[in-house]
């Protein structure tokens, strides 16, 4: 038999307490492993997302970032931080049809293919020598638009894509509001 | 003496529909498992369930309790502060923290060697990191960096990332430089409060107080004087008499609050005393603690780890050392409860026999399969009856023993490996299977009985064959790690089933005896069975 010597009140709030925290720690672990409970994003998903690694997650991370500020806000953040080259949001006054975008040591533009009237060159340029290579481009444009696109080998400082003129990386690179990472 | 209970109703900010059955919230819940389900880039669990998630688990619900219970956001800040001094690169947090390596200390020690020389105010050696400050100093173990990640992770995610901007401030802060402790300890405290806002949202205490309150009443009433009294026929009773069933329909559940309130008691009393003695901080002059110093007192008094949990992680995770189904599940639940299955020996023989039966009946009641399975597991005829699970012990105790030499032959075959068995033996290596045998002391046991005690422990390690157990393992230093972990854990388990297996003797050596007791309870266990599913469809 165990027997505990009740002191006081403070005894019985402290045991409480204690019970709740071990009661909801043994329902947490449970419950995490149970089958009916979907996991939310990790932020370690959202890194490897924005490193451009390959990722079980990223499904779920790409249409988090477009349903959940924080989640975009967040993701953000570690692009300012994670990124090799950023083109931020084009000047107000800009014109509607932007057709080249500039940042530190890095320029895109837009240029159209003689070879296929509907389709369009994107031309990623590194300015800057012994720049490391990015292999992926994030756009985040206005509200909850968000798209990534994966680069090509770049040579000699450039790496260019062919894409549809009424794509979404045209519609977002033309977007004064839209900024731009490279990693 | 009369004791109010007062309910703590706290506001709930989060519609019901979010609560999980549990008293967690969903949204606690996906967040948590966002962790657990993490893996690294080789498909295994970034984050190793004891005794990261475990410890995560504890902090998120303030499970360890007392005044310092977030003392892990003062270790945290004083990591990311010396991050701040050490790692290159404007991402070298997120590098440090998200990275899609195994949250494993030894991958935090090779990072943290690999930043090079540290610099002015850092200190690095194979323990860990240390970082002086203007007014003390601290230092953070790789040990304790595993959990402090995944509280990293945690923090700056909860809420659906609505915190990530609030908590990452705090951090910038730490960034550009902390110059003293009370710095640290201005971040820390930050960091508590936004904690105590996501417990206050996302923990629903009064279904847990609930619990509490009526093991409570239920005790007091059954004592005239100020003392509450635990036992084995308190935790039937209990289960038997709950009428309004509700939380407590379980015998399971029943058993578990019983083991909980215990605990909490236990608890409840060491962190009174930790709150007396011990303030936070690095000033040893004025008796303050370290928040991992602390952290460890509280929970090697009553934070059991299953042995078996041990044996599943790191090193000694490659060493079969138990078959699952025929050696490993029918202990788990005694390795899992530990020290209070044997405080509630029969309650816990009760857990092990009915437990099973009222699972199934569940089990039968959520797949629908009818009536007639139901009626026959209300019977009670399946259940195991005692002395066949305390046999059961007594067999998996003999291969524990063997395990064990198998273990000693490893940890003295290895070359340098001498000495290693002291650790983990305590000061005679042989006490857990030779000298018991033999009642003898260490220093009686001379050389030529070491001698034979070595070769009947490498005869055991032949004669076993499973993985782990080839010969190459002497060979190499993993297996060798493993092996001694495992020993460590050998032991434990060897003690607690030599305890129960004795418990239960003295149960079956008076009247009424292990059979008879079967008997009577397969008839309280049929009868309430009967009252709880007796009707229902």
């Amino acid at each position: 038999m165990t027997s505990y010597t009740i002191t006081d009140d403070k005894q019985i709030d402290d045991a409480r307490e204690i019970f709740g925290g071990l009661a909801a720690m043994n329902d947490v672990l449970e419950e995490a492993t149970g089958t009916d409970n979907v996991a939310a994003v990790a932020p370690a998903d959202l890194y490897a997302f924005a490193l451009g690694h390959a990722d079980p997650a990223a499904s779920k991370v790409e249409a988090a970032l477009k349903t959940s500020a924080p989640i975009r806000a967040a993701f953000h953040d570690l692009l300012s931080c994670a990124s090799d080259f950023h083109v931020p949001r084009a000047m107000a006054a800009a014109s509607d049809d932007i057709d080249v975008r500039e940042g530190a040591d890095c320029r895109i533009s837009i240029q159209p293919s003689e070879a296929a009237p509907g389709q369009v060159y994107v031309i990623v340029e590194l300015t800057q020598a012994g720049s490391r290579d990015p292999k992926v481009m994030h756009l985040m444009g206005a509200g909850d638009v968000y798209h990534r696109t994966e680069l090509p080998e770049f040579y000699d400082g450039i790496a260019q894509l062919i894409v549809e003129v009424t794509s979404e990386i045209i519609t977002l690179l033309q977007d004064p509001d839209t900024e731009v990472f490279l990693k | 003496m009369f004791i109010a209970l007062d309910l703590d109703l706290l506001t709930m900010d989060d519609p019901v529909s979010m609560i999980s059955r549990s008293g967690a919230t969903g949204t606690l819940i996906a967040e948590f498992r966002a962790l657990s389900d993490a893996t690294d880039m080789g498909g295994a669990p970034k984050y190793a369930p004891k005794p990261v998630l475990h410890g995560l688990a504890r902090f998120i619900t303030g499970a360890s309790g007392g005044p310092n219970k977030d003392s892990e956001l003062f270790e945290l800040c004083h990591l990311i502060a010396i991050l701040a001094r050490m790692a290159p690169g404007t991402d070298a947090r997120a590098e440090f923290f998200l990275g899609i390596t195994k949250a494993a200390a030894s991958i935090f020690r090779a990072t943290i060697h690999g930043y090079g020389d540290p610099g002015d105010g850092i200190s690095v050696d194979d323990g860990g990191v240390n970082a002086t400050y203007g007014d003390g100093e601290f230092g953070v173990r790789y040990g304790r960096m595993p959990l402090l990640a995944a509280l990293y992770e945690f923090l700056i995610a909860s809420d659906g990332f609505e915190n990530y901007q609030p908590i990452n401030d705090v951090f910038d802060g730490l960034n550009e430089g902390a110059a003293s402790v009370r710095d640290i300890q201005d971040s820390a405290n930050a960091l508590s409060s936004i904690v105590r806002q996501y417990r206050r949202k996302h923990i629903q205490r009064s279904k847990y107080d609930d619990k509490f309150n009526a093991i409570l009443t239920f005790l007091r009433a059954r004592t005239v004087d100020n003392k509450i009294h635990v036992d084995d026929e308190t935790v039937l009773d209990f289960w038997v008499s709950n009428n309004d069933a509700g939380d407590f329909r379980v015998y399971k559940t029943v058993f578990e609050g019983f083991v909980e309130f215990m605990k909490s008691f236990e608890m409840g009393g060491r962190t009174d005393a930790v709150e007396r003695s011990a303030v936070i901080g690095t000033d040893f002059e004025a008796h303050e603690v370290e928040p991992d110093d602390q952290a460890g007192d509280i929970f090697s008094l009553s934070d059991w780890q299953s042995p078996l949990a041990v044996l599943a992680e790191g090193a000694a995770a490659d060493i079969k050392f138990f078959k699952k189904e025929s050696e490993q599940k029918p202990i788990e639940a005694l390795m899992q409860y530990g020290p209070y299955a044997e405080r509630l020996a029969m309650a816990f023989l009760r857990l092990e026999s009915f437990g099973p039966i009222q699972a199934g009946i569940t089990n039968d009641l959520q797949v629908k399969r009818g009536r007639a399975s139901i009626e026959t597991r209300i019977t009670c005829d399946d259940a195991f009856e005692y002395r066949d699970k305390v046999a059961g012990f007594e067999a998996i105790l003999d291969h524990v023993k063997q395990l064990q030499k198998a273990a000693y032959h490893v940890l003295t075959s290895g070359a340098g490996q001498a000495g290693n068995v002291v650790s983990l033996f305590g000061d005679a290596p042989e006490t857990s299977f030779e000298a018991a045998r033999n009642n003898d002391a260490l220093a009686e046991v001379d050389a030529a009985a070491l001698a034979e005690i070595g070769a009947e422990a490498e005869a055991v390690f032949r004669k076993i064959v499973r993985k782990g157990f080839e010969e190459s393992v002497l060979e190499t230093d993993d297996q060798i790690e493993g092996f001694r972990i495992g020993a460590g854990a050998l032991v434990a388990m060897e003690g607690l089933l030599r305890r129960y297996i004795k418990t239960a003797a003295a149960f079956d050596n008076a009247p009424p005896d292990l059979a008879e007791r079967f008997a009577s309870d397969r008839a309280t266990f049929a009868a309430r069975f009967q009252t709880l599913y007796g009707d229902v469809q």
